[in-house]
């Protein structure tokens, strides 16, 4: 017996799991690389950067193998006995990760955050971070999903730390380690009453369990109701959990004292890499847990992924699944109006930003509460929904680094943070303004812009899966868009028609900083103009998500 | 050729003569005052000017030819007959087609009948007189040369110099170019759409032509009254066209006149307001009361263009356009016609006997004129209106032409400036005279010989008497012209007296000298229209009214009954060549004639001003009331206008627009106090999100198990 | 095959506006003779389109249609009709002259001239665009040139001017992208017949010309138009397959009931995407009372952008109302005409009076275009009554946008002729231009007079031919609309009374007032030209706008159950059939 098991783990590890998670193990070597390279003094002199962008590029590689055969051709298989689950999504949500972590690395050099001396620290918790969203966004177990979010907020807690001697920072880093540790304590209640309700601590067989509770007919039975009502906590508990790591509304609070805090460059890690990650993890939990014509009887649980059939119209958690939806669409309205709303009156860039990115984790959750609607009777529509929001968050990456950076660019030339400081910066800093324009212009969702076709995507999903929530979350999307205008546009405007303050030098970036910001913004116009690349191979990357 | 390929091939001739001569000189004006010298300022060399001028003196010449010509064929098609016969058939069809939508078919359209050739001729004949007689009125516009060729003292300056600019003769013939096509469009016209379309270009002309002085603050002013004012009556006339359209759904007057008694019967009220706003154009145009107040003012044009648009032509427009589409009108807007044209002739008789502008005194006399047109065909005489149409288009023409001579040789307008001038002047004088007795109709009943505009006043007279006859309750509309008689005799006698008569009484006239031939031979040709346009051709039926009558609508032969004004009754035409009332009418006109001619003498001789009672407060109606509620409309749409630009536009609508921007941004604010930056404060909010959150879950869960 | 003359029409600029980042800084004239060869040449482009026999009618032609995202169901379908002929030819020749006019800009040309190009891209893109989303995106892609244009190059005022209009123009097209991804919803291509679907250009290009050799529904699902294989799919699955292509939509609104079938809220889905389409097509028309930003727009825009504002930026509003809202939500419009017709007439009187009250010259004529777009509307109301009403209405709103492009555009270069010279445009203190430069003044009152809708120009026929299907639909509305007629002469007549008559120019700078130079005279002779020729020749327009607009409102053939106003006289319907 045991050799068997021991013989079928290593086959499971070494022949399925670890081959399949070259990414993940490169990350941890480099960042193994990164720690140890500081210890002999000869290797001292190299400069950590190296290290981590031949990580990161090698982790890049390794993922792009991994997509070798085109993401539609991956076969969704279950790694590590069911921790990890490798499917095209994985792969796509990966893929943007590491691009994202090899912009980062090349950013945090050229800005200077990540210099000769403090790098490897920096660098290490960047690697650590990405690391822990690798896990995010393949988990297949609530103890990966635990473990992947902790893996990913506390070296995030540090690194808005990272500058030392700054007080604001520090303070921002505080908060959002107590905010993320009580976030965290309450998903774990969470989890753990899903865990201990349904009895499995496995995703698919968590939506097998739910099916066959048929929760409709629990209704019914008066001894069961207290189920229902567990149940309900749970869910609510576990998604409090993914509004924290998307910073919605009503758990949004510390998001923008944290990127007001932070510098720019871990303002634009947290809020395109964690959110990319939880957004994936969310897509996850709600592909596999509430069950879609999941045929009970079919199934085998814990043995690879469930297999789908066809079922009766209402599906068993069709209840569980109407809940959630009602739960998500409403805060994707709160989150996207609240966000917008509170961006109107903010000076500071970075505030700004953190409140755009509140209002964009609206857009993104919308489609998902589409997805959710749509998975009952269209499955295929609702890995379209799926797809949406990957490719919304694609576009936001390239939009976000942008921002960022080029907030990033001119804190060190011009030394200010504020709106009104970027006054006539088009005439100084023409490079900087162009990038920081596209991507104001592209994050209000102006065609053809990239921003604009994960926003048309989204609301495209919406209108697919119908009904009032859908409608509701449909005029709250367009009205929002028209109300996100003033602030993006003020920036535009400050940038290109104010004029520059009279004691204004040579401000231009660093050529390296110059081309950093091309490349960002670059893909927001070409993006836009063919996004079809884009979209299908997020389409690919959602496919059969939802069966 | 048949007539009804000949009629039209001429007419169309003469109609676009003019419009080739517009182009010609547009460019040409245009090219040439850019070459010359280098500079703007629409400098001409005077020689091209004249050249441009005789250009369109020639187009204008081959229009009449074109015209006369179109009368032989027309005579020569339709012999005269004793009157009474059936209606000739008019000739339509389409030149060419302009806008196909739809049901919507409008093109360059001809309705041709006896009333289209008469007009055709009477404008081509009068427009070529003016054309001739322009170049020496205007003389000085060529000049010479240069930017400073011609002084004008009426344009105040800033340094209250005179100011000086280039001649412009050339433009003053293409504005009358285009008048004269816009003129014979309307006279030509086979469709509504085509009528209202030349309608609106002859307007749009006289504005240029009133504004040719567009220095003159008087003359810009006069302009834009004038283009208002008709703008004012095309309104009604637009919604008739609308109208007319909904009921009928064609344009096309040929087949309006068949359709015509259907929809009488069947839909009397919108017949009634398709005649009634068609006619509200008419009241524009024709300076109609309330509408009159335009024409007064439009003599700070040139006074050829007075002579020729203002008098002649284009006023008369209303008056055509009534005769034209008279089978469309009913009972009620004939009255009603006829009502405001009574109204008219006696408010414009009144004032002219005030003013004391000579020009002003003329062209309230057209008002009034007009009016008894108006009156004329409203009483169901349509001969006899269309008749005094061409009349008074000779003789007004003949003393507007004359006056200008006067003006020319005086400089001034001012009546109580001149006097005496038969002696410098006497072929002016005589002239005048002439056109003066025509339009008080002087003639001898019982020979029946007399001036043209005996006839025709007489012709009215028959009407009114035969009106008042079957009507007695519409008595006032026999009285109205009788009176109105009366006071033109006095005028024009007045007129005659204090321009001619006594002793200069200015430095100017008695320096006065006679104009030049070119002035005069024009005003020798419409002389003889003025003396002879009611005669009959010796030796035969043939006269202007036996023209006319040879197209006179069918609803004229026999007396109409309205339908809602049961009561009354449009005589026929019998009725008004019975012998009595044609007795009564001839002895009522040259007897109103003799008291308003002795009256003014004996007022004269007496040494008092020879003014009518009711002058001063007509004066009063005319010069503060009606112009200060058009100017009240003005201030009202002005007042209006700033109220929705400014409190609505800019207040209400931005300032509410603001205010929700506001609102908005101040709610943002609220949201951002709520982020106080203390972590305490966070974690309790965060802890409050998720109660809340629960127990609202909770709550929709325990609902949906419980039903 | 695609026929890329339109792909060319739309490209050109944009690539011309690229080519801009190659121009060296210095040579901003480079830059503006770029400018100038490329509009000249997109203009010649969109004449030849007149010219070749194929384009105008009913039918579409030059038909451009290949898959942009598929993914998303987008397809780079771009076509011209009757309708968007005249428009396109409207737009480029504008842009021509524009381009001629902004030679004088001495501010960043290059940034200008990119600007301006990227706008012609946007605007010729609305006017051929035939898929709702690539619409939607040219239409999306004008509003930050436009911003830049009047924010950078604009009067004191023209940073506020150009964030209301964004702000405005933003909020409305919001709204139509909502309507338009509501319609989309409900569209299912299943259910068109084979017939429409090649008609519609679906099928591709070959298809969908008038004399196609039939291509069959077979041949096109056998071939590898990722269309096809979705059509395939969809059809195997019994589920529908959404389309964004206008031409779709619109027959699927005539032959089915999809967009019609759901009822929310007491109306129909086509009802809400009305409402939410006409609301936010009337900004950009404008329609009172959201049309605040336009003064405010026109007056601080320099002249060239004035033109284009005025000439086709309005037109585009109009555009998708006739393109997108009557015929895809007939039925809605026939609900609601009445109040199109009531916000028309509203608008007509608030811009004829707010005009009334103006002193500043360029935001009379900006007023003016407030009250001139109230007959587009009114047409389309009365247009909803019948076929009779709907082609003269119809073809009166788009031979009124037409007319206005003109005028408008010429008005506004006048007012900036004057302004060029002077620097300011207060007409109380101009006058006496007339015998300054009266070329100049000579062609602004052509122009003027054309704008007050004088008969023999171009005005006339647009207000002609809304008015008569007006008054079946209102008498007292048509009436009202009727006596707007004499505002819009008192303000037009005023303008030329106090900037062009009078006897002296008395304000400052008067001399400056140079004679008008040869570049303003190619842009201005022209447009008078225009004025002139529409006017006399209303059919150049007319007869290529009216088959496809009669195409387009087949759905208003059958006049409605209960019929507002007034019947015609039976007999008289009678003789109308045999008028022609």
């Amino acid at each position: 017996m045991l050799p068997t098991l021991v013989e079928q783990l290593a086959n499971d590890t070494a022949g399925l799991s670890l081959p399949r998670s070259a990414p993940e193990v490169t990350l941890v070597v480099t960042i193994v690389a990164l720690l140890l390279a500081r210890v002999p003094a000869a290797l001292r002199r190299i400069d950590p950067v190296w290290i981590a962008l031949t990580g990161a590029l090698v982790a890049l590689g390794c993922l792009l193998g991994e997509a070798r055969g085109g993401l539609a051709a991956i076969e969704p298989v279950e790694l590590f006995t069911g921790m990890l689950r490798h499917d095209a999504l994985g792969v796509f949500s990966r893929g943007l990760l590491l691009m994202f972590l090899v912009m980062m690395v090349v950013l945090s050099k050229l800005t200077g955050l990540a210099s000769r001396d403090d790098g490897q620290d920096f660098f290490v918790l960047l690697f650590g971070a990405t690391l822990g969203m690798c896990v995010m966004c393949r988990a297949n177990h609530l103890m990966t999903v635990v473990l992947g979010i902790e893996m990913a907020s506390v070296p995030s807690y540090v690194l808005v730390g990272i500058v030392k001697g700054r007080r604001r920072s520090g303070e921002a880093a505080l908060k959002y380690s107590v905010y993320g540790a009580a976030a965290a304590g309450v998903m774990l209640y969470g989890v753990s009453l899903l865990a201990g309700l349904l009895g499995s601590v496995h995703l698919p067989t968590l939506g097998l369990r739910l099916a066959e509770l048929q929760v409709a007919s629990l209704a019914g039975d008066p001894s069961q109701r207290g189920v229902i009502m567990a149940l309900a906590l749970a869910g609510v508990l576990v998604l409090v959990g993914m509004a924290f790591k998307l910073s919605a509304a009503p758990f949004h609070f510390w998001a923008p004292d944290v990127f007001a805090g932070a510098p720019a460059e871990v303002g634009a890690f947290l809020s395109v890499a964690s959110k990319t990650a939880a957004l994936v993890l969310l897509l996850r939990l709600v592909s596999l847990v509430l069950p879609h014509g999941v045929s009970v009887d079919a199934a085998l649980p814990g043995e690879g992924v469930s297999r789908l059939a066809a079922m009766s119209d209402a599906g068993p958690a069709a209840p569980a699944r109407a809940f959630v939806v009602g739960l998500i669409a409403t805060a994707a309205a709160v989150t996207c109006t609240l966000g917008n709303l509170a961006a109107l009156s903010q000076t500071n860039a970075k505030r700004l930003l953190a409140y755009s990115t509140i209002a964009h984790a609206g857009y993104l959750l919308m489609p998902i509460a589409a997805a959710i609607a749509l998975a009952e009777h269209d499955p295929a529509g609702a890995s379209g929904a799926a797809a949406a929001v990957m490719l919304y968050a694609a576009g936001y990456l390239f939009l976000n680094f942008t921002a960022f950076a080029a907030v990033a660019a001119i804190r060190n030339t011009r030394g200010a943070e504020t709106i009104e400081d970027y006054a006539g910066l088009i005439r100084t800093a023409p490079v900087t303004a162009v990038a920081f324009c596209l991507a104001m212009i592209g994050l209000l969702g102006l065609p053809p812009l990239v921003g604009f076709w994960g926003k048309l995507a989204a609301l495209r999903a919406l209108v697919d899966a119908g009904g009032p929530w859908m409608v509701m979350l449909l005029v709250v999307a367009v009205l929002n868009t028209a109300l996100s205008l003033v602030y993006y546009l003020r920036v535009v405007k400050t940038i290109c028609l104010d004029a520059p303050p009279e004691d204004a030098g040579v401000e231009r970036p660093e050529r390296p900083t110059r081309l950093l910001l091309a490349v960002g913004a670059a893909p927001i116009l070409l993006l836009g103009i063919a996004p079809e690349w884009l979209a299908r191979l997020a389409g690919e990357a959602c496919q059969g998500l939802f069966g | 050729m048949t007539p009804e390929r000949l009629l039209p091939t001429l007419l169309l001739l003469a109609w676009l003569a003019p419009l080739a001569s517009f182009v010609v000189s547009a460019i040409a004006g245009s090219l040439l005052s850019r070459r010359h010298g280098g500079q703007e300022g629409g400098a001409v060399d005077g020689a091209a000017a004249r050249t441009i001028g005789h250009v369109a003196t020639g187009a204008i010449g081959v229009s009449l030819v074109a015209s006369v010509l179109a009368l032989g064929a027309w005579i020569a098609a339709h012999p005269a007959t004793d009157g009474h016969a059936p209606a000739a058939t008019a000739y339509a069809g389409e030149w060419f087609g302009v806008l196909d939508v739809g049901p919507l078919h409008v093109g360059a359209a001809y309705y041709i009948d006896a009333l289209t050739v008469v007009m055709a001729v009477v404008v081509t004949l009068v427009a070529t007189c003016v054309h001739v007689y322009s170049f020496g009125y205007l003389a000085e516009e060529t000049a010479a040369e240069g930017l400073e060729a011609v002084a004008d003292d009426e344009a105040p300056t800033y340094y209250g110099n005179k100011l000086r600019r280039a001649g412009r003769l050339h433009r003053f013939y293409q504005h009358l170019s285009l008048f004269c096509f816009a003129m014979l469009g309307v006279v030509l016209a086979g469709n509504a759409v085509m009528t209202f379309a030349f309608w609106e270009l002859v307007g749009a002309s006289s504005y240029l032509l009133i504004g040719f002085y567009y220095e003159r603050p008087k003359a810009a002013a006069a302009a834009t009254k004038a283009m208002l004012f008709n703008r004012v009556g095309d309104v009604g006339m637009l919604v008739g066209l609308m109208a007319l359209w909904g009921l009928a759904g064609t344009f096309d007057y040929e087949r309006l006149f068949a359709m015509a008694p259907t929809w009488m019967a069947s839909h009397y009220g919108l017949a009634t307001l398709v005649g009634a706003g068609l006619f509200c154009g008419c009241i524009g145009k024709s300076a109609q009361v309330p509408l009159q107040g335009w024409l007064p003012d439009a003599m700070a044009g040139p006074t050829p263009v007075s002579a020729l648009v203002h008098s002649a032509t284009m006023v008369a427009a209303g008056v055509f356009l009534v005769g034209r589409i008279y089978p469309l009108l009913t009972v009620e807007v004939l009255v009603g016609i006829a009502s405001v044209g009574a109204v008219t002739l006696l408010v414009g008789a009144t004032l002219a006997s005030v003013s004391h502008d000579l020009k002003r005194v003329l062209a309230y006399s057209t008002v009034s004129q007009l009016g008894y047109m108006m009156l004329s065909l409203g009483l169901g005489g349509w001969t006899a209106g269309l008749f005094h149409l061409v009349t008074h288009a000779g003789f007004k023409a003949l003393l507007f032409l004359g006056a200008g001579s006067v003006i020319h040789a005086v400089g001034t307008n001012d009546l109580r400036a001149m006097g005496g001038l038969r002696r410098a002047m006497p072929a002016t004088a005589g002239l005048m005279l002439v056109g003066a007795l025509a339009l008080m109709g002087a003639g001898v009943p019982v020979l029946g010989l007399g001036l043209s505009g005996f006839f025709s006043k007489d012709a009215i007279f028959e009407y009114a008497v035969a009106f008042a006859r079957t009507n007695p309750s519409y008595a006032w509309l026999f009285w109205a012209p009788l009176i109105g008689a009366v006071l033109t005799a006095a005028y024009i006698t007045r007129l005659g007296l204090l321009t001619f008569v006594g002793q200069a009484r200015s430095e100017k006239a008695e320096h006065a000298h006679e104009s030049p031939e070119s002035m005069l031979v024009p005003m020798a040709v419409v002389a003889a229209m003025a003396i002879g346009a009611g005669w009959a051709v010796p030796g035969s039926r043939l006269s202007v009214p036996s023209l006319l009558a040879m197209s006179a609508p069918e609803a004229t032969h026999h007396a109409r009954t309205g339908s809602a004004w049961s009561g009354v009754t449009l005589p026929g035409v019998e009725s008004a060549h019975e012998v009595d009332v044609r007795a009564a009418a001839g002895w009522a006109a040259i007897g109103a004639t003799l008291v308003g001619v002795t009256s003014a003498l004996l007022m004269h001789r007496g040494g008092r001003k020879c003014e009518t009672p009711a002058g001063a407060p007509m004066r009063q109606f005319d010069e503060h009331w009606l112009p200060s509620v058009s100017r009240g409309c003005d201030a009202v749409a002005r007042r209006l206008g700033a109220f929705v630009s400014g409190p609505l536009d800019r207040g209400a609508i931005d300032g509410g627009l603001a205010g929700a921007a506001g609102l908005l941004k101040s709610t943002g604010g609220g949201l951002r106090r709520i982020q106080t930056g203390s972590l305490r404060q966070y974690v309790f909010f965060l802890a409050l999100g998720v109660v809340l959150v629960s127990a609202a879950s909770l709550g929709v869960a325990l609902r949906w198990i419980n039903g | 095959m695609n026929d890329h003359a339109l792909t060319l029409l739309v490209l050109l600029p944009a690539a011309a506006a690229c080519a801009m980042a190659l121009v060296p800084k210095s040579a901003g004239g480079a830059a503006k003779k770029l400018t100038l060869a490329t509009t000249a040449l997109v203009a010649l482009i969109a004449w030849s389109l007149a010219f070749d026999g194929r384009a105008g009618g009913a039918g579409l032609s030059h038909i451009v249609s290949a898959p942009w995202i598929p993914s998303l169901g987008v397809q780079f379908f771009l076509g011209v009709d009757g309708v968007s002929l005249p428009l396109v030819i409207l737009t480029a020749s504008l842009s021509f002259l524009a381009a001629l006019a902004s030679l004088g800009v001495e501010r960043h040309p290059r940034g200008y001239c990119a600007l301006l190009l990227l706008l012609q891209t946007g605007m010729l893109g609305v006017f051929l665009a035939l898929d709702f989303v690539v619409f939607y995106v040219f239409w999306e892609l004008i509003l930050v040139p436009m911003y830049l244009l009047i924010a950078v190059w604009g009067g004191d005022g023209g940073r506020r001017a150009a964030l209301k209009y964004f702000i405005y123009t933003l909020a409305g097209s919001v709204l139509m992208l909502g309507a338009g991804l509501l319609l989309y919803g409900q569209s299912d291509l299943t259910r068109l017949a084979p017939a429409d679907l090649a008609e519609c250009g679906v099928m591709g290009p070959d298809a969908a010309k008038p004399h196609a050799s039939g291509m069959v529904l077979a041949e096109w699902l056998a071939s590898d138009d990722p269309l096809a294989e979705r059509y395939v799919d969809a059809e195997a699955a019994g589920a529908p397959l959404r389309t964004f292509n206008l031409s779709a939509m619109a027959r699927l609104a005539r032959s089915t009931d999809v967009f019609t079938s759901k009822s929310w809220g007491g109306h129909n889905l086509a009802w809400w995407a009305f409402v939410l389409l006409a609301v936010g097509l009337a900004i950009k028309l404008p329609a009172v009372p959201l049309h605040t930003w336009l003064p405010d727009a026109h007056t601080e825009a320099p002249t060239p952008v004035s033109m284009l504002l005025a000439g086709v930026m309005l037109k585009l509003g109009g555009y998708g109302l006739v393109r997108i809202a009557w015929p895809v939500c007939p039925e809605a419009a026939r609900d609601l005409a009445f109040v199109v017709a009531v916000v028309g007439v509203v608008g007509l009187f608030w811009g004829a009076l707010a005009a009334m009250a103006q002193t500043d010259f360029k935001r009379l004529v900006a007023y003016s275009s407030v009250s001139h777009m109230g007959y587009v509307l009114i047409g389309l109301a009365a247009g909803t009554l019948g076929a009779d009403a709907w082609a003269l209405g119809a073809t009166g709103a788009v031979f009124q946008m037409v007319a206005h492009g003109v005028t408008s555009a010429g008005l506004f270069f006048a007012v900036g002729v004057i302004y060029e010279r002077v620097h300011h445009r207060d007409l109380n203190q101009l006058g006496g231009l007339m015998n300054r430069m009266p070329t100049a003044s000579g062609l602004a009152l052509v122009l003027a007079l054309a704008s007050l809708g004088l008969p023999c120009l171009c005005g006339f026929v647009g207000e002609l031919l809304v008015l008569l299907p007006a008054w079946t639909f209102n008498p007292y509305l048509a009436a009202a609309a009727a006596s707007v007629t004499v505002l819009i002469a008192a303000y037009t007549l005023r303008a030329v009374r106090l900037a062009y008559y009078g006897p002296e120019y008395r304000g400052p700078n008067g001399d400056r007032l140079t004679p008008v130079t040869p570049r303003e005279l190619a842009v201005l002779i022209p447009l008078a030209v225009a004025a002139v020729v529409l006017g006399v020749r209303p059919g150049i327009v007319t007869e290529v706008a009216e088959p496809a607009l009669v195409a387009a409102g087949q759905p208003f053939a059958h006049p409605h159950p209960n019929l507002p106003g007034m019947t015609p006289v039976a007999d008289a319907a009678d003789a109308r059939r045999t008028t022609r």
